[in-house]
């Protein structure tokens, strides 16, 4: 991150959630892709959604751009209690025509390098042909969809989502406790003193 | 002083038996015994011995009339009734010379048939047999509905055999068939036999039978789109439609008549269908969805996000998405971040 600051800068930047600095989108398509943005946001309120548009050259620099933007953004249109934690952010560069998505630590546990990257295909045929709206669209639905699935997934079972976060070496610990917390059953003790 | 009771009670039962054996006494042969110890009774008729001429049986001889009769084969209707049934077209609707059915549902069923003929322009000729009987052989019912039924009110004739519907068979004024297919026919008939075959009472069979044929006539009507006076008017030619060509829409309008008694079952039940979609509908549109809330551990100095996802590049059409799998650099992946 001190690298990135040293080449993006250490200050808070402040942009709308849509921000199309290549001017990829017109007023009609964007009025298109803030509803799409604005369905997603209500169909999860705890997360939101941002797209960024900015020729930057390098889909290397693309990354790392996406991942400094999110950090340092200060987003307008979303309120204070959401923190950038819970953010989505789908940065695209016309130049070296690559998409690229970040995510804030709340999405960590649900989301993972081969959601996003389905995302990002449904919407390649459309930014292939120059449709950037509608890809971006195509790429919002899709996401709803993923998180509809993860968020029916960690309703059932919670645990699964908190074993992704938790570092190898304290699985163990997990087992330990289990089997610490393990009663045997009264028969069994009965035999054991017989 | 109980038994005393019953002491008394036993006396006089005794005493009325004895007195009754004295009035009842058991029969005794003439001379007082048996004449033969051999003999069984009723023996006589089983020898071929000639009868005693006390007790012999005097049968009556057949009179000139029943000897000049010609016999009847059993289940073949008899001389007399033919001509009734089949010498004239019928008076009547209901036509049962034998009197087969009672009287109370003679008359129940020949004004059913009175009130369908004066409500449909297709009479309903219901002819009775028993169920064993044969119409003879020199009748034949297709000639029988010809000769009769060509001329006035187009009809449909029903041989019925009371007891036994499945023997039933019936057929239409020469003007008809041609406008009604075989099919349709058919379909008539089966419809009205199913319904007989819901009872086991003939009266009552010949009574569904005879409402579902009515039914039936009165949708026949419907499906030649021809009223009362057009049907009765010799003059008009009814339109002859071929099997294959009437097939496919006889078949939809069919079902569409089906149908029209359960219209308005079938229209609340869309209703309600569509009632219950769109509630779906509108719940699962508004339908948010919570996620559990975990802390995570910042990563790589991020404040705030570090959960790199994908990259993929549409620069190129010839590097489709398949291709892009797995790009993601090591120093980012979150197993090697940490």
């Amino acid at each position: 991150m001190t690298d990135l600051d040293s080449r993006y800068g250490d200050e808070d930047v402040q942009l709308s959630c849509l921000t199309d600095r290549s001017g990829l989108l017109r007023n009609a398509e964007r009025d298109r892709v803030k509803a799409a943005m604005s369905c997603f946001n209500k169909r999860f309120p705890q997360f939101f959604l941002a797209i960024h548009t900015s020729s930057l050259g390098e889909i290397s620099q693309l990354r790392q751009f996406g991942f400094w933007l999110l950090n340092h953004a200060a987003f307008e249109d979303v309120s204070i209690e959401q923190p950038n934690e819970a953010g989505i952010l789908l940065t695209l560069d016309p130049e070296s025509r690559a998409a690229g998505v970040v995510f804030g630590y709340k999405l960590d546990p649900f989301l993972d390098e081969e959601d996003t990257f389905e995302c990002l295909s449904r919407a390649h045929a459309y930014w292939l042909e120059g449709r950037y709206a509608d890809g971006m669209i195509k790429f919002t639905q899709h996401l709803e969809s993923v998180l509809k699935k993860r968020c029916e997934h960690a309703r059932r079972d919670p645990e699964y989502f908190l074993r992704k976060l938790m570092p190898a070496g304290k699985m163990g610990d997990i087992v330990k406790r289990i089997r610490e917390g393990h009663q045997p059953s009264t028969k069994l003790l009965e035999k054991i003193e017989k | 002083m109980i038994s005393t009771i019953f002491k008394i009670a036993a006396v006089s039962l005794f005493v009325s038996l004895a007195v009754r054996a004295d009035e009842d006494a058991m029969p005794a042969w003439p001379e007082g015994a048996p004449p033969d110890p051999d003999w069984i009774a009723g023996s006589i008729l089983l020898s071929d011995d000639p009868l005693p001429e006390d007790g012999a049986l005097i049968a009556e001889e057949p009179t000139a009339e029943e000897l000049a009769e010609p016999q009847t084969p059993p289940g073949m209707i008899h001389q007399k009734y033919l001509t009734a049934y089949f010498g004239e077209r019928p008076k009547s609707f209901l036509v049962d010379p034998q009197g087969l059915l009672s009287e109370a549902d003679q008359r129940s069923r020949e004004a059913f048939l009175s009130y369908h003929a004066a409500d449909s322009a297709i009479d309903l000729f219901v002819y009775i047999f028993g169920q064993d009987q044969q119409i003879p052989d020199d009748v034949r019912e297709e000639e029988i509905t010809e000769r009769f039924f060509t001329e006035g009110k187009p009809a449909v004739v029903v041989f019925y055999y009371l007891g036994m519907p499945q023997r039933t068979t019936f057929y239409i004024s020469p003007r008809l068939t041609g406008a009604v297919s075989y099919a349709e026919q058919r379909r008539a008939f089966e419809s009205a036999l199913m319904m007989a075959f819901q009872t086991v009472d003939p009266a009552k069979q010949l009574e569904a039978f005879m409402l579902q044929m009515s039914i039936r006539v009165y949708w026949i009507e419907q499906l030649l789109g021809i009223g009362e006076k057009q049907i009765s008017d010799p003059s008009i030619t009814m339109p002859v439609v071929s099997p294959a060509k009437v097939a496919k829409p006889n078949f939809i309008k069919t079902q569409i008549a089906l149908l029209v008694p359960y219209l308005w079952q079938i229209a609340a039940a869309v209703v309600v269908l569509i009632a219950c979609s769109g509630a779906i509908y509108w719940r699962r549109a508004r339908m948010t969805f919570c996620f559990p809330e975990f802390e995570v551990e910042p990563r790589l100095g991020g404040a705030h996000a570090a959960g790199i996802g994908a990259v993929i590049s549409f620069s190129n059409r010839a590097q489709p998405p398949a291709s892009q799998r797995n790009q993601v650099p090591d120093y980012l992946r979150r197993s090697l971040s940490r």
